[in-house]
């Protein structure tokens, strides 16, 4: 797909007209004039024939010169996206390694990189954060098939807008998780936290995850999708108005904490509380992680698939063609004379 | 430009056109005819001889010497003039900075002598020779004579190309009487030389009339230019300064041959310029007629 970087140049386009002008206005000149005794010129001197054939050839030339011009000052530029058609699995590193299907290439689905399936097991990441980081690297995938470990809990509402078809497929962990990992907490007097953590639940659900059905407060997300999965507030938030409703209306999620004291009756200031606690437990917890990511947006919409694609100048192929046109055109002209 | 005005054809219609070929013709008019016997003017004597008509008989001669004269008178007669003009497309051509064309010119000197004629009396007649427009407006006498032909030389453009003269038949069937036969031309193509035959062979007085531009008699081209000939149908770029030599070199032999021809066989050419005005042409036509001298044709 060629676009232009300054498409207002493409205007100038009509300047294409100043060639045929040119000529029109030279042929007017060089009319030729009548004389009748011409079969008295000695017949060996050939009539200039081929000069007729020629000015169509300069004109046209002229006018690509002119165009070339104008799409040089256009900047175009040349992009195109890759076709995606490989298919590839992603083993989690904490997952036993499945079946082997000799035909798909099969890599780790490490922090920076994706390793080789025969290379040795790296340490465990965030799981979303992986896949986005790779988006340059996966440009060409069509479908992934992601191995994980029984037990990890993902949140967050990622799987529909990363660019390829994802299928996830549980396969033994090597170790097992433990079992009270972080847990999520939502006043249940709130009716949007509620909303979301339903949200929440629903997922989990679709992860084949245990949940307690009493418990509107509690979801357990393994720490290394928190990241994506949390949205997390800087400020305690009004509970009617603002941003923060709106993010927890998109089903991103909550807020994080060790469980209250009391869930089923936090106050304002309990929550403020309790974000204060969370704040400072999520630091000693992992710092470095969340400041990181903390402004990765893990939604993706399909339109921005196409920042992934290549972008190739073509003002310098121009600026060669433009040159070329012109020796040709100056050729032409000294040639004739 | 239009040269045919009522103040040129006044103007040119004073002067006398000799006849320089003694022609048939029929009595009564300027000219010296062919036709001896009897008539106005006296001519010469000559020895009765056994069938003389004896009302020619001089008798106040017999008185005086005894011997039989019959008294030859000759003939005036009135000739027929026929204004050939060449309409082909090469008579449009014009001088750089000329005010009139050849067709112009040439049209201008055919009025001009159609008027000379008819006023003399003698009848005057048109023929336009070229492929596109052959056309014969055969030789009428008298002052209302005049009209139609200078109508129809006001409106004449250069088109086509001149007829071979075989191709021509209907203007053969005008002259089937001896005339007097004006051709004006640029005798530049092969078929004006056979006109000139033909007119000739059918014994008319014949006048060729040659109207050149200074171009085409000097080849007078300063740069090279796109030269553009619709008779030939031929364009060419000219490199005037290494062609010149050869193209006067053409050009004269081809005048030579013509002229050559002309000379040996009785017929007056004259060569003019198309810049020259109608008038002075038409003086200069006959002031060389009258420097010609009188040949009896068979």
């Amino acid at each position: 797909m060629i676009q232009f970087q300054a498409p207002m140049a493409l205007w100038a386009l009509s300047a294409v007209i100043l060639p045929v002008l040119l000529h029109w206005w030279h042929r007017q000149q060089q009319q030729p004039e009548h004389f009748y005794a011409l079969r008295f010129l000695p017949a060996e001197e050939t009539p200039v024939r081929h000069r007729r054939l020629h000015d169509p050839w300069l004109l046209l030339l002229r006018m690509l010169i002119v165009a070339l011009l104008v799409l040089w000052l256009a900047e175009p530029t040349f992009s195109w996206s890759p076709t995606r058609e490989r298919n590839i699995e992603l083993v989690h590193p904490r997952a036993a390694l499945p079946g082997k299907n000799q035909n798909i290439e099969r890599y780790w689905l490490c922090a920076d990189e994706l390793r080789p399936i025969r290379e040795p097991r790296c340490e465990e990441s965030a799981l979303w954060l992986s896949l986005l980081r790779q988006q340059q690297a996966l440009a060409d995938v069509q479908q992934i098939m992601l191995y994980l470990p029984e037990g990890l809990l993902l949140a967050g509402n990622l799987k529909p807008s990363l660019p390829y078809h994802i299928i996830l497929q549980r396969v033994a962990a090597t170790a097992p998780f433990s079992s009270a990992p972080i847990r999520i907490a939502a006043p249940a007097s709130w009716q949007p936290a509620i909303d979301a953590l339903n949200a929440l639940r629903l997922h989990a659900s679709w992860q084949r995850v245990e949940l307690s059905t009493e418990s509107p407060v509690d979801i357990a997300v393994h720490r290394d999708d928190l990241p994506a999965a949390v949205h997390w507030y800087s400020q305690p938030f009004e509970a009617q108005s603002d941003s923060g409703l709106q993010s927890l209306q998109q089903n991103r999620v909550l807020y994080l904490a060790p469980v209250p004291a009391d869930p089923n009756n936090l106050t304002t200031e309990a929550l403020a509380e309790l974000f204060d606690r969370s704040e400072s437990w999520l630091r000693q917890w992992q710092p470095a992680a969340l400041s990181d990511n903390a402004s990765i947006q893990p939604h993706f919409a399909a339109s921005e698939a196409s920042s992934f694609s290549r972008t190739l100048p073509l003002q310098n192929l121009l600026m060669v063609l433009l040159l070329l046109a012109i020796v040709i055109e100056r050729g032409f002209v000294y040639g004739r004379r | 430009m239009n040269l045919i005005t009522p103040a040129f054809i006044q103007r040119v219609s004073r002067l006398h056109w000799p006849i320089k070929r003694r022609l048939h013709g029929i009595g009564h008019g300027m000219h010296q005819g062919r036709n001896r016997g009897a008539g106005l003017e006296f001519s010469e004597y000559r020895r009765y001889e056994l069938g003389d008509d004896l009302r020619r008989l001089d008798w106040k001669l017999l008185a005086r010497s005894d011997r039989y004269f019959i008294r030859e008178a000759e003939r005036e007669s009135q000739v027929p003039c026929y204004l050939l003009l060449d309409t082909s497309v090469s008579m449009n051509a014009r001088d750089t900075g000329g005010d009139w064309s050849r067709i112009a010119l040439a049209s201008a000197v055919a009025a001009g002598l159609a008027a000379i004629a008819i006023r003399q009396g003698d009848e005057a007649g048109l023929i336009t020779l070229s492929n596109d427009n052959l056309r014969v407006q055969a030789a009428r006498r008298g002052f209302h004579a005049l009209k139609p032909l200078v109508s129809t030389l006001q409106t004449l453009r250069g088109a086509g190309q001149l007829p071979p003269p075989e191709q021509a038949s209907v203007v053969f069937s005008v002259l089937r009487r001896p005339a007097l036969c004006v051709l004006i031309s640029d005798f530049f193509d092969d078929s004006s030389l056979r006109w000139l035959r033909y007119l000739y062979a059918g014994r008319q007085d014949v006048i060729a009339l040659a109207l050149t531009t200074r171009q085409e008699r000097e080849f007078a081209f300063d740069k090279s230019m796109t030269l553009l000939d619709d008779d030939q149908s031929r364009l060419a770029t000219i490199a005037p300064n290494e062609q010149r030599s050869g193209y006067l070199q053409a050009f004269q032999a081809h005048r030579q041959q013509w002229q050559h021809w002309c000379t040996s066989h009785d017929v007056q050419w004259l060569d003019a310029d198309v810049r020259d005005t109608p008038e002075a042409i038409i003086r200069r036509l006959l002031d060389q007629r009258l420097q010609r001298p009188i040949k009896r044709s068979a």
